[in-house]
């Protein structure tokens, strides 16, 4: 299994060894798929489903959480004896919750208040990633990025965007 | 005082600010035409073109705003609910406003009182067409054909819902037929089914559906309105050739949401209708398929009035449920 | 009139200097737009639809046109340098990615626009030389032909996979789920819409593959110490200059890259998305050593190029000669014909053949041009990786919402782009890819709406797929592609 030469620290280090092993991401993987399996489901009875040669709305979704599920504890079953011994990539909180917090802040402001708060909003969430913050560097890149949008999305492409509104 | 504001308000909007409690003469600011449809389909073309022409009448902006979804309810969904400030227009088929309040059990909006008619912009007609080598080659033959063969037929449509599927239902309750209804992902595909010889008829808009019965790929059995439409005012009416009686359009209402003021919804009434009047916008918008109608506000609301009834009915008919 | 005496009035009519114009704005701003993660073609087309209402219609349609090609084009170089995947794109950062990680960025920037050229010339060819015969063959197909052939393609995706054929299978069954949201097109029944009107039409594939990609790519990478994008050397001139090795691992890749796109591209429902899959998987199956694949195999990058641009190119014929559009890209561009009172057609050709064949000649200045643009400029491109990451990735997000937020001008598909965003990175710490999700998401609605429709037309009879003779053809092909794959897959272990 050449897997392991992938470079990238970031990546999954894989170790290939002898006997088997308990993967605990296959485990949490399979029970997830579970999960929605049995969701989709759900949601799917809630449709007609009628019969194999008269097909419902309502018989793909629930061929499809079958088979998820169905996969879901193959997978299950198969972290007891894999023979791979993953280990997890190390979690940098401050990106994982700052990238989407960015997002969020994007999809919250840019409605009510326009494409300007909302790219500055972006902008100035996103930096917070960074261990090292600094507060000016981010003030420029935001504004930046702001006059960046208003240039090609308000002015060039003229979409329908007004930079600030209230 | 007055100057001043409004140059401070062409200032900020060349700037790309806009502020919504500025009221003054309208149109003042770029005004929002809602399409709830894709782009590049009729009503999306004919609202880029009626927008065209608004802007070179009044220098103001008009924006499509394209938001299709539920078949076309979700845009109708949001003019309902926008400011009755005359900004935030609706132009779309009639589905959002008659059929879909059958179709739907939660619109969102109540399509009767929610909205401010300004103008019925046009009507569109539909095609019944067939494959050259499919034998009959009228209706009456086809009718014929459907009666000595219960269920053998299929008739391709653009939908689930869609009007093409709701005129396949009136035609074979009409005519005391069952032709089994096949649906497609839009109009298009269900004109290659025809071809292919998947389904024997496909109801569809005309104009996508006049190339190929030009090249005689395809051949037409007959208009679904009452009148010929005028872009194929050589293709006779279903009713002309064997179904009397039967009549099927699409309109095309162009609405404010409702508490609109009632000199801007005259104002814009009073526009469109000077639009839809040139000749040169006329052959426009027959090229596109619909045939210009026009008329008073007041024309307008008691249209769409009578028409909720009726669709109703067909939509109970063709027994099309969507929960 | 002979093919010469054709392009000879075609490239009259192109090398008009408005026409050139139109050529030169269409593939700039298109392969720009490209390159721009999140703006992607069909809303590089869309925004600049309504520039074609103030020009003459061959014009209209060449910037069009350009924008297409050129968007296709541009949309590689996000996917080589950032891992940011448009839909055509999507494969090109299975290996397109890695390649620049391991330094070889310039290599494959050059080789892309050399298989590009390669596919949209001979795309081109076909364009001219068989349109109508071709099409007419293509006509005769039904939801039978293309359930088959959509089996084909997810056999495919499964061969794609990397890793655990039943994680890479469980992810493909997770993308039909997804698909599933939306209208039902057999039923009009809105499923899994949970109440949202704003779900009733799907939620876009542009959507899930920046959230899938883009934003759990950046979750995991921003504020790393080492970020990945700075790995990556300056590139001087020798090192853009593909060795020998790469030349011969290439050239027959390119030319079934071609193939493969040319055939994809003329049918309805193909398009130029469906063939870089193709084009990617008929090299995975083919390669003596496909483990090579998905870690800079250099045939993974240039053959699903080739095959996307000569599908791009080929895609045309169904939607001029029929006005039949293979995609939402040519449904907005015969709107534009329609628009201009031209009926797209057989007798298009024959009635207007200044602009059938003036379009034929832009496509290879267009294609020219975008060459000129990318080989001498093309360590402008490479420059990106130089960009200090903490300056790159705000600007990709905002990229990113921008063109989500631009699709339906709504606020709920950013949302929804940063719940994609946490499933990738969930699944990314899980081990599992995205991209065999995205496979059934594009191919799984098509395949319920095929089967159903066919089941439908025959009264509920499944012999029909047994009946029909390419159908036959098609659903042995994948039936042995499946048997191979798992006798090679169990083989080594």
């Amino acid at each position: 299994m050449s897997g392991a030469s992938d470079s990238d620290k970031t990546q999954t280090d894989l170790r290939v060894s002898a006997r088997s092993n308990f993967d605990a991401r296959a485990l949490l993987g399979g029970l997830i798929a579970v999960a929605l399996g049995i969701l989709t489901i759900m949601e799917g009875r809630r449709y007609p489903s009628g019969s194999l040669l008269r097909m419902g709305p309502g018989y793909f979704p629930l061929l499809l959480g079958s088979l998820l599920a169905g996969l879901g504890a193959i997978l299950c079953v198969t972290s007891f004896f894999s023979r791979t011994s993953p280990r997890l990539e190390m979690i940098l909180w401050r990106p994982v919750i700052m990238i989407p917090a960015s997002i969020l802040c994007f999809a919250l402001l840019v409605t009510p208040f326009g494409l300007g708060p909302a790219v500055f909003a972006l902008v100035f969430v996103a930096l917070l990633s960074e261990r090292t913050f600094n507060p000016r560097a981010a003030l420029l890149m935001a504004v930046g990025m702001t006059t960046f949008v208003w240039i090609v999305f308000t002015v060039i492409l003229a979409m329908p965007y007004p930079l600030l509104t209230w | 005082m007055f100057e001043i504001g409004k140059l401070l308000a062409l200032g900020l909007s060349a700037l790309g600010l806009t502020c919504a409690s500025a009221q003054a003469g309208y149109p003042e600011r770029p005004i929002t035409i809602v399409v709830p449809y894709t782009p590049g389909g009729t009503v999306d073309l004919l609202a880029r073109a009626l927008g065209r022409e608004m802007t070179k009448a009044w220098g103001s902006q008009i924006v499509i705003d394209n938001r299709p979804g539920a078949g076309g309810s979700a845009g109708a969904e949001i003019v309902a609910k926008a400011k009755p400030d005359g900004y935030t227009l609706l132009l779309s088929t009639n589905s959002p406003l008659t059929t879909n309040a059958a179709l739907y059990p939660n619109l969102g909006y109540d399509p009767m009182k929610d909205f401010a008619p300004i103008v019925i912009a046009g009507e569109n007609s539909m095609l019944l067409v067939a494959a050259k080598s499919f034998p009959p080659s009228t209706v009456a033959e086809l009718i014929a054909l459907a009666k000595q063969k219960p269920g053998a037929l299929s008739a391709g449509t653009s939908g689930n819902g869609a009007t093409t599927h709701l005129s396949l239902a009136a035609f074979n309750k009409l005519a005391g037929v069952d032709i089994v209804h096949v649906p497609y992902k839009g109009g298009v595909p269900s004109l290659t089914g025809a071809i292919s010889g998947e389904v024997q008829v496909t109801f569809s808009d005309i104009v996508p559906a006049m190339p190929l019965v030009r090249d005689g790929r395809l051949k037409a059995l007959g208009s679904t309105g009452a009148r010929r439409a005028g872009v194929s005012p050589n293709i006779p009416t279903l009713s002309e050739t064997g179904l009397a009686g039967f009549n099927i359009v699409a309109s095309v209402p162009f609405v404010a949401p409702k508490g609109t003021p009632a000199d801007i919804v005259a104002t814009l009434n009073k526009e469109t209708n000077r639009i839809l009047n040139d000749p040169a916008f006329r052959q426009e918008i027959i090229s596109l398929g619909i045939d210009p109608i026009g008329g008073t506000p007041a024309e307008a609301v008691a249209f769409l009035q009578s028409e909720l009834p009726k669709w109703k009915q067909i939509v109970l008919d063709a027994n099309v449920k969507i929960e | 009139m002979g093919l010469l005496e054709n392009l000879a009035l075609g490239f009259g009519e192109a090398l008009t200097l408005q026409n050139l114009f139109y050529c030169f704005l269409g593939v700039t701003i298109g392969n720009f737009m490209g390159v721009i993660p999140g703006v992607g073609a069909v809303a590089a087309v869309s925004i600049l639809l309504p520039v074609t209402y103030y020009v003459p219609p061959t014009a209209g349609l060449i910037m069009l046109a350009g924008l297409y090609y050129g968007a296709v084009y541009g949309a590689v170089t996000g996917a080589i340098l950032l891992n940011i995947p448009h839909t055509v794109s999507a494969v090109e950062c299975l290996d397109g990615y890695p390649m620049a990680q391991n330094g070889r960025a310039g290599v494959a920037l050059f080789m892309t626009t050399i298989a590009s050229l390669c596919g949209s010339l001979v795309g081109v060819v076909i364009l001219a030389v068989c349109a109508p015969t071709v099409a007419e063959f293509a006509l005769t197909f039904t939801s039978i032909e293309y359930f088959s052939l959509i089996v084909l393609g997810m056999t495919g995706a499964a061969v794609l996979a990397r890793g655990s054929a039943i994680r890479s299978f469980s992810m493909v069954i997770l993308g039909m789920i997804v698909g599933i949201v939306g209208t039902d097109v057999i039923s009009g029944q809105p499923r899994f819409t949970f109440g949202f009107n704003h779900l009733s039409d799907g939620v876009s594939v542009g959507v899930i593959a920046m959230g899938l990609f883009g934003v759990a790519e950046l979750m995991g990478s921003a504020g790393r110490p080492k970020p990945v994008l700075l790995e990556s050397k300056t590139i001087t001139w020798r090192s853009l200059m593909p060795t020998a090795e790469d030349w011969r691992r290439s050239w027959p890749a390119i030319l079934r890259g071609v193939g493969v796109g040319s055939c994809l591209g003329l049918l309805p429902g193909g398009g130029a998305v469906l063939a870089s899959i193709m084009g990617y998987t008929v090299e995975k199956q083919l390669a003596r050593d496909p483990s090579r694949f998905g870690k800079g195999a250099i045939e993974g990058v240039v053959a699903p190029e080739a095959a996307a641009n000569a599908a791009c190119q080929t895609s045309f014929v169904p939607t001029l000669t029929l006005g039949i559009p293979t995609d939402p890209i040519m449904a907005v561009m015969l709107a534009a014909l329609i628009m201009k009172g031209i009926a797209p057609g057989p007798s298009l050709i024959a009635e207007h053949p200044d602009i059938f064949w003036g379009l034929v000649a832009s496509f290879i200045i267009g294609n020219v041009l975008l060459v000129i643009w990318h080989i001498p400029f093309i360590r402008i491109w490479v420059q990106l990786l130089t960009i200090p990451f903490h300056l790159l990735y705000p600007a990709v997000i905002v990229m990113i919402c921008m063109g989500v937020y631009s699709i339906h001008s709504s606020a709920t598909d950013v949302l929804l782009l940063l719940v994609f965003g946490g499933l990738g990175y969930g699944m990314r710490l899980l081990g599992f890819q995205p991209a065999p999700l995205l496979v059934g998401l594009v191919l799984g609605p098509l395949m319920e709406e095929h089967l159903r429709r066919s089941l439908i037309v025959s009264r509920g009879d499944f012999i029909v797929f047994f009946e029909r003779p390419i159908s036959v053809a098609v659903l042995t092909v994948s039936f042995l592609v499946l048997v191979l794959t798992f006798r090679k897959k169990n083989l080594p272990s």
